[in-house]
């Protein structure tokens, strides 16, 4: 995977990396800033749940993300707010070894998969595992199955995502971007989830995912 | 020295010719059996491969040529075409042979004078072996329709030969010298489509034959006197074009583009489309065109598939499909497999295989270390031409992956790089729709939004005062790839290529349109290896900021650099002037300053002249208010009233075009900068509104640049040309300052389109500072 890109990248990998998440978390309780990185196979839309959330829009025509995009969103959370910087990455494979470059210092990691698309549930497994070895050691992964509203074209049963994602200390929840379904919630968890963050109640204000 | 190059040049650009040019008697039998196959392409292709096995008895189909790794170019045009043509004398060239190890692949090269002989033994057309199996493959050969060359009975003879495209219903024009033309008229979408725009179809159709017969011995010398005061004595090599017929056949007629439903269909738009010419530009570039790949679903078992008119491909030279233009990668596993069968074969007798002819088909095959480039058009265009889209081809992929795939190939031969482009589709549809349209990839250079000087200037020093160590290049991009400013480090000019192959990556890739990116990208220019870092972000929805970086973290310090220059772009108002500078467009044929002296005298007559030439176009009040920076320039810098004022005013009188186009039926024009690697292009303009009829400029220029650049004519580089076939006047015109290429109306009078394009060229140099980035300052660093 991602052959030709990771002889530069050693190239050129000196000591940059953690300045991408140098903003990932100030101190103010207040008003903080989270690095939130989306990984996943390409096409299981996290472009989509991305601009849900920050623009409230739904865009049907399929546009590939080049590389990494980057977008911000506040959230208000009670009384803080959380400014979430998102780094949208590139599903394809060639851009897979750089990828830590966007994980690298996130406090936060959302890794979607296709529910009507079993190979990209293996894709999710994969980045969780890469996360789980060279991600922050306090990140928090929500595993997403998008594209709920393909209710009638599942392919992946609900309780085998849920299994795999308490078996990995990640909390899981079923989005659909077209649908706006979930997204906010999705988001509010992350939150609620992060250290530091109006922990306990704000979590259970989040309607779970069911 | 000096032969006339037309005639040369029509042999090379007739596809169809290749075959009875050739020598051999059986190698002709082969070609003519090619040559049936030529409506549909693979079929030519399936041909190309057998006739490989079978060259060792026929000697003809394959090209092949000495191995050179440097300065391939021009021994492919001297090998291929530099054959004079001068005369009949001019005798057979035969290559070398190498006799390689089974004895096969002889190349012969057969010059226009050498065809009488051959024709002969051509005539019977004998339908070898290949005959059938081409109808095997092919299905609708019509007979080989093997029309003999021999036709028009021109003492010379030396006709650039059969039109045989019967088998796709289009017709083609013949024209051999001195006088020996000939005329197909089977054009059905031409007459329609011009009829409309020229006058009564009768006039119309008088025009083409009588341009021939005009075809006045045409030399640079004995042309106007202006150029010559122009030039001073610079050197004014001009061919002798006298002999010429000054025709060039015409391969891709209307309508009939390449892409066999894409595009066709979108030349019937064009028809049924009297579109602003305001628009044309945008349509032109994008406008009726998708983004994306299209046809996904053929394969080389599909008929559309076969008949689509230009191919092409990238594989590896284990023949793994990597790149199709059309069909679905995967499914052209075996015919990526028969490239390299044919690429290796040569390839094993330690000789490269440089082109094909598979009657109009031409199969150019380009090789860059384990990935394989291969181009099969039967649109005519020059070997050369193809071979550069190939380098650009080539220099996408690289500008996505890196030359690392190159390694990775050594060690892995199996690697399937296919996978690793996933979501590029749009990046090499979008390159596809370049090698079309775009004149950058023609000129080799890039093209500049006009802009007031001024505002550039504001433009460059925003970019500028970001400078830091990482940084590599910045560009802020106007929509179709024109750019507002571009800076580098003074040391490393940008290469024209880069900036284009990084304009359509950035330009097809529409999710930059949502939000910043950080993207790796790699200048295959600039350093084929190593990634750079890019930072892309839309400032207003027609401005586009590129800042390229050697850091990989860099994203947050550009994110930055972005914030400071939207300001000062705001700041400066050069937000306004862009936009104002979009809707205005380029330059515009009728605009043409009109006023020089001479053309004073001549249109002194004219009822209508003296109101258009001193006033201030009103009719137009947008483009004049947005233009009002440019005037004002044009009226410090000269006389106003004499020259080097664009606007309206020219008079019906002076043209012969019926009043369409720019004085003296100048139709549009080429100029490009030679110091600073830039070209000016102007608006497409009526009689050349529909895509169909820019489509047949862009391919007129594109003989007209390979002509020049000594491609197709044994003297080398030309100074200047001036031509003229049943579609359009073309004239060309190489200094050592500019390049201009002009096309004119077919009627244009010879001295008048010299005495335009010498007005034009004077008043592009008067407002060069708005329509080029020039100046010292913003490729400083």
């Amino acid at each position: 995977m991602g052959c030709s890109t990771s002889k530069p990248v050693t190239q050129q990998q000196q000591g940059g990396l953690q300045s991408l998440g140098r903003e990932a978390e100030s101190l103010d309780l207040k008003n903080r800033r989270v690095k939130l990185v989306l990984l996943g196979d390409s096409g299981v839309g996290k472009s989509c749940i991305v601009l849900r959330f920050v623009k409230g829009q739904f865009d049907p025509n399929n546009k590939v993300t080049v590389g990494a995009s980057f977008l911000s969103q506040t959230l208000k959370l009670g009384e803080s707010t959380i400014k979430f910087e998102i780094w949208d990455t590139a599903g394809q494979e060639r851009y897979a070894s750089l990828a830590p470059l966007y994980y690298r210092g996130a406090s936060a990691a959302i890794v979607a998969y296709d529910i009507t698309a079993p190979e990209s549930f293996q894709k999710a497994q994969y980045w969780v595992k890469e996360l789980q070895k060279h991600g922050s050691p306090n990140i928090v992964i929500a595993l997403v199955g998008n594209k709920a509203d393909l209710a009638d074209k599942r392919a992946l049963q609900r309780e085998e995502a849920e299994t795999y994602a308490e078996s990995n200390g990640m909390f899981y929840i079923e989005t659909s971007a077209k649908t706006a379904d979930n997204i906010q919630e999705l988001f509010q968890s992350i939150a609620s989830k992060l250290p530091g963050g109006s922990s306990g109640s704000a979590g259970k204000q989040t309607p779970q995912p069911r | 020295m000096a032969p006339p190059p037309l005639p040369n040049e029509s042999k090379r650009e007739n596809g169809g010719s290749s075959g009875p040019n050739t020598v051999h008697p059986t190698a002709a039998a082969a070609q003519a059996a090619a040559g049936a196959a030529s409506s549909a392409a693979m079929a030519g292709v399936m041909l190309a491969l057998k006739a490989l096995k079978t060259t060792a008895e026929s000697n003809g189909g394959v090209e092949q040529r000495p191995r050179r790794r440097q300065g391939e170019l021009q021994n492919r045009g001297k090998n291929a075409v530099g054959e004079p043509e001068g005369g009949p004398a001019a005798g057979v060239k035969r290559h070398r042979k190498k006799r390689n190890g089974a004895g096969q692949g002889v190349r012969l090269d057969v010059p226009m004078g050498g065809l009488e002989g051959p024709m002969v033994s051509l005539q019977g057309g004998p339908p070898g072996r290949f005959q059938s199996s081409s109808k095997a493959l092919a299905g609708l050969p019509k007979g080989g329709s093997l029309e003999k060359p021999k036709r028009g009975g021109g003492a010379q003879g030396s006709d650039s030969g059969a039109s045989r495209r019967e088998g796709l219903g289009l017709g083609s024009i013949d024209r051999g010298e001195g006088g020996a033309q000939r005329f197909d008229t089977q054009r059905p979408e031409r007459t329609d489509e011009e009829s409309g725009q020229a006058g009564s179809p009768a006039e119309r159709a008088a025009a083409p034959s009588s341009a021939i017969l005009q075809a006045p011995p045409v030399a640079a010398k004995a042309s106007s006197p202006e150029i010559h005061k122009e030039l001073g004595d610079a050197n004014v090599q001009s061919q002798r074009g006298g002999q010429d017929a000054d025709g060039v056949q015409i391969e891709d007629p209307p309508g009939v583009g390449e892409g066999y439903l894409g595009s066709s269909g979108s030349a019937v738009e064009g028809l049924s489309e009297r579109s602003t010419s305001d628009s044309s530009l945008a349509e032109a570039r994008g406008g009726c065109w998708t983004p994306g790949k299209k046809h996904t679903d053929e394969d080389d078992s599909s008929e559309s598939w076969r008949k689509r008119k230009r191919h092409f491909f990238i594989l590896s030279n284990a023949g793994k499909p990597i790149y199709s233009r059309y069909g679905d990668e995967h499914k052209l596993a075996g015919f990526s497999a028969t490239l390299q069968a044919i690429m290796s074969y040569v390839e094993n007798s330690k000789d490269t295989i440089h082109s094909i002819r598979a009657g109009a088909h031409k199969i150019v095959f380009m090789a860059r270390g384990p990935i394989y480039l291969v181009a099969i058009s039967a649109t005519g265009e020059p070997e050369s031409s193809l071979l550069r889209k190939l380098d650009l081809l080539y220099g996408q992929l690289i500008s996505i992956l890196t030359d690392s795939i190159e390694r990775t190939f050594r060690r892995n031969q199996k690697f399937d790089v296919h996978s690793l482009l996933g979501g590029t589709e749009p990046v090499f549809a979008s390159l596809m729709h370049v090698f079309s349209w775009d004149y950058a990839v023609l000129l080799r250079a890039f093209t500049c939004l006009p802009l007031p000087y001024a505002a550039r200037q504001a433009a460059g020093v925003a970019l500028q005062e970001i400078a830091s160590p990482g940084l590599v290049f910045g560009l802020l991009l106007a929509p179709a790839g024109k750019i507002i400013s571009l800076v580098a480090p003074r040391r490393t000019p940008p290469h024209p290529d880069d900036v284009l192959l990084l304009c359509n990556f950035v330009g097809a890739s529409e999710s930059f349109r949502t939000s910043e990116s950080f993207v790796p990208l790699c200048l295959y220019r600039y350093n084929p290896s190593a990634f750079l870092y890019a930072y892309v972000g839309y400032l207003e929805p027609e401005v586009c900021l590129v800042l390229l970086t050697s850091q990989q973290d860099g994203f947050f310090h550009l994110k930055e650099c972005r914030a400071h220059i939207e300001q000062s772009l705001r700041i400066t108002g050069v937000f306004r002037e862009v936009a104002a500078a979009v809707t205005r467009g380029g330059l515009r044929v009728e605009e043409v300053p009109s006023a020089s002296a001479a053309a004073q005298r001549r249109l002194a007559a004219g009822t209508e002249t003296g109101e258009g030439i001193g006033s201030l176009p009103s009719s137009r009040s947008s483009i004049t208010a947005s233009n009002h920076t440019l005037r004002q320039k044009q009226t410090a810098s000269g006389d106003a009233s004499t020259s080097g004022r664009w606007g309206p005013g020219r008079s019906r009188d002076e043209g012969l075009s019926a009043g369409l186009g720019g004085p003296a039926g100048i139709w549009h024009f080429l100029y490009r900068h030679t110091a600073v690697d830039q070209y000016l292009a102007s608006e497409y303009s009526p009689p050349l509104e529909t895509r169909a009829a820019q489509k047949r400029v862009f391919q007129t220029y594109q003989r007209l640049l390979a002509s020049m650049q000594g491609d197709g004519a044994k003297s080398g580089p030309h100074r200047m040309q001036y031509r003229r076939d049943s579609e359009f006047v073309m004239l060309a015109w190489s200094t050592s300052d500019f390049d201009f290429y002009a096309v004119f109306d077919p009627l244009a009078d010879k001295d008048a389109a010299i005495a335009v394009c010498n007005r034009v060229c004077t008043s592009i140099r008067q407002i060069e500072g708005d329509l080029f980035q020039t100046g010292p300052v913003p490729l400083a660093w």
